[in-house]
């Protein structure tokens, strides 16, 4: 959800990651919001999501990144899931071709669940396994650029181009908001007016009047 | 959704022995599917649907339609697999039998718009469904900590038909009955009078109490006895405590609701009524759709460790073959997976025994299995529009009472009105859901239609340029239906068993009956486990509210 609350400006960004299973979604999401990586192995349990603050161009933003939970194993990513994302990091791993050919389902997946995510980006992580490589930075980029994505390599094992990888996205949906904010779409606007959350104290008469994610 | 790849190539699901498997992901099982992984339960929970929801899910216009009128049979198990028939197994086939029956859906105008927003709806197969603001429903996402997948909006307005005046507003609140155009000043203090003597009663710091033998008759005699006119006596027992069965009519209502329990129902909308900021009325609905709530459950299973499988079917029981126990299911993958305990969607069953051929295997548990507690049926009905059925309301509640569409209307009939700020339909239209409890299919269609016809009309056919012709007794201008569904829902009851079932979505508009029997089959699934311990939610509000009536200005 990209909010603009009026008690000065405030970004709130929901970004999403999908790819197959295993391909370093969690480490990437780990390294960028926590600077840590796990080399178990074992499917996604227990991470949500992370909300990072960044900064562009003197506004904090928060960045709200999301984690599958493990339920793209068996293709049971709920639709929820998309709701509201503006973003999306859409990610294989170089050293699995099964996972790099996955890909154009997730992006189908990803533009029938969410047709208003501005900033999507392809990223073949684990480029420190170069020796037992499966899918060519050539035919990544090539992919990216006939799907229009954004395109990055990139090691949550070794922190090549994390931080930039989620930095171009969120950036993008930031000129992308800037834009959009002269523009007023006025339908996506009347689905933010009188939202009631439950979360953070919203559930006693004291909450806070308007409802920010 | 068409799936050109083969349905079943995942790989091989990983362990295969489980404490509980779950077929189905409507509320109730993604409810328990949420509090058996909360206390550390592994579980594998598989839907032979794309989607989520199962009779719960919010489908698009397409995918409803689908659903509704080409309901699809089990395939049979994958033989190309390595399927492992030992000795000590008998397989059991399942069978599906639909939920939704009787279907007829109706495009009037607009098809080709229709088709092309398909995927701009998100309708409920379980509609009308809401919450109310002091709902179990809220207590159990904030226990659960499901709440932070979710936001709701409130439903702007609350009405009541009456026959031959068209729709006037619930007066919920004392501002609402100050504010009310259609009450005579006389009814206005006789209802204000009585909500003050509810609110007494239900205040602790008050002496005055209602008697305790008023609190055991039947709440319509207590009204009467209060002197409470029939128009309010109608709106307090259909529009505010949402009964279903005319009171009044003692051969149809088998069991007249108590006293006690109409101020209880009072107490909750009334507590429900202001709750939240940005939801002045009673009710919350779910942006998106009432499916956000069992993926919401889902989401919150999945991170506590549950197995997620969508689209693949399980085709049969694996029982022993001396005991007659449950040992596991077999996939239509052809996999073998074992667990201690199973929960079915109501929709599937199995065959009665006899005509199975299984020699002396012990049949008796089997045959439990394949009845049903079938309760009755809901009739439910889906309109699109092209206008609100009251102007500048989007989303709006509607209860039709007994007999206000006709003498021999025994059931209400319970309305409501999403609009598109709530993401469930494009920009310029509005889904009107429609529910009532029947004994057969013509006749809960009857009741529906009556309804629908009450409040919207038919494009005239041919002339899509006509006005719709104004009601002769209402200023409103009748909103033109461009697509309807009409469906029945068997009413099935959830059952434990050394296999269960969750109950199908009934006929009340929130959820707190069917939780209710979901939290009961997890108490008796897991009689040594907490539903939901606190542990697990930090974010948990500790200033509840209190639950008494509150009367805001």
């Amino acid at each position: 959800m990209a909010e603009n609350g009026e008690g000065g400006e405030e970004y709130l960004f929901k970004i999403v990651l999908i790819g197959d299973s295993a391909v370093g979604k969690s480490n990437l999401l780990s390294r960028f919001a926590r600077n840590e990586f796990d080399s178990n192995s074992k499917a996604t349990i227990g991470v949500e999501f992370q909300t990072q603050l960044v900064e562009i161009d003197g506004k904090e933003i928060k960045a709200q990144i999301w984690d599958t939970a493990g339920q793209e194993r068996f293709r049971a990513v709920t639709s929820a899931y998309y709701r509201g994302a503006v973003g999306a990091l859409v990610v294989y791993d170089i050293s699995r071709r099964g996972t790099f050919d996955s890909i154009k389902r997730w992006l189908q997946e990803l533009t029938t669940q969410n047709d208003s995510t501005v900033a999507r980006m392809l990223v073949g992580n684990k480029c420190d396994l170069e020796n037992i490589r499966e899918v060519s930075t050539e035919e990544g980029k090539s992919l990216a650029e006939e799907e229009g994505l954004f395109f990055m390599e990139t090691s949550a094992l070794d922190a090549t181009n994390v931080q930039t990888a989620f930095e171009i996205v969120i950036r993008e949906i930031y000129n992308n908001i800037s834009r959009k904010v002269l523009n007023s779409d006025s339908y996506k606007a009347e689905l933010s007016v009188n939202r009631v959350s439950l979360v953070n104290g919203a559930g006693s008469k004291q909450g806070p009047s308007c409802c920010s994610r | 959704m068409t799936e050109p790849q083969d349905p079943f190539s995942y790989p091989p699901i990983d362990p295969v022995n489980f404490d509980l498997i779950i077929v189905g992901t409507a509320l109730s099982e993604s409810v328990i599917a949420a509090a058996a992984s909360a206390v550390g339960k592994t579980i594998l929970h598989l839907d032979p649907n794309s989607f989520y929801g199962s009779h719960f899910a919010s489908l698009s216009l397409h995918d409803l339609t689908s659903y509704l009128t080409s309901p699809h049979s089990l395939p049979s198990a994958a033989t190309a697999a390595a399927s492992s028939d030992s000795d000590d197994i008998v397989v059991v086939d399942l069978v599906h039998q639909p939920l939704c029956t009787d279907a007829e859906t109706a495009t009037y105008d607009e098809s080709a718009f229709l088709s092309e927003n398909s995927r701009k709806f998100n309708i409920d197969l379980g509609g009308p469904r809401a919450l109310f603001c002091a709902d179990k429903t809220i207590d159990l996402l904030m226990k659960s900590g499901a709440a932070q997948y979710l936001e709701f909006k409130g439903i702007d307005e609350s009405f009541v038909y009456e026959a031959n005046a068209g729709l006037a507003n619930v007066p919920d609140s004392r501002g609402a009955i100050f504010r009310d155009k259609k009450l005579s000043l006389k009814e206005k203090n006789q209802l204000m009078r009585f909500f003050k003597l509810v609110q007494q009663h239900l205040d602790d710091t008050q002496e005055e109490k209602i008697p305790k033998e008023d609190l055991e008759i039947p709440f319509v005699s207590f009204l009467e006895k209060m002197k409470l006119p029939p128009k309010i006596k109608s709106i307090l027992l259909y529009a505010i405590a949402m009964l279903d069965y005319d009171q009044d009519n003692n051969e149809v209502c088998e069991e007249l609701l108590k006293t006690k329990d109409g101020i209880d129902c009072l107490a909750q909308y009334s507590s429900s009524v202001g709750r939240f900021p940005n939801a002045p009325g009673a009710l919350l609905y779910p942006i998106y759709g009432e499916g956000e709530l069992p993926q919401a459950f889902c989401r919150r299973a999945a991170v506590k460790g549950c197995i997620y499988v969508l689209r693949m079917p399980v085709v049969s029981l694996l029982m022993d073959k001396v005991t007659g126990s449950y040992k596991g299911v077999r996939l239509a993958s052809g996999q073998d997976l074992y667990s201690h305990q199973l929960i079915l969607d109501p929709s599937f069953t199995i065959p009665s025994p006899l005509s199975l051929s299984l020699g002396d295997f012990p049949s008796e548990r089997l045959q439990m299995l394949s009845q049903r507690d079938i309760k009755g049926m809901v009739a439910r009905g889906i309109c699109i529009t092209r206008s609100s059925i009251k102007p500048d309301v989007s989303s709006c509640s509607v209860v039709y009472p007994p007999r206000s569409l006709y003498p021999e209307q025994v059931t209400s009939i319970k309305a409501l009105q999403i609009g598109s700020n709530l993401a469930v339909c494009p920009a310029g239209t509005f889904i009107l859901y429609l529910s009532t409890l029947c004994n057969d299919a013509d006749e809960g269609k009857k009741l529906l239609k009556a309804a629908m016809n009450a409040l919207l009309t038919l494009p005239v056919s041919g002339n899509s340029e006509s006005i719709p012709s104004v009601q002769s007794d209402s200023e409103d201008i009748k909103p033109i239906v461009l697509w309807s569904a009409f469906y029945i829902q068997k009413l099935i009851m959830s059952k434990f068993e050394f296999i269960s079932s969750t109950p199908t979505p009934d006929g009340n508009l929130n959820y707190n009956a069917l939780l209710d029997a979901t939290e009961k089959l997890f108490n008796q699934m897991y009689p040594n486990e907490e539903f939901f311990p606190k542990a697990t939610s930090p974010e948990d509000p500790t200033d509840e509210d209190d639950n008494g009536l509150t009367l805001d200005s």
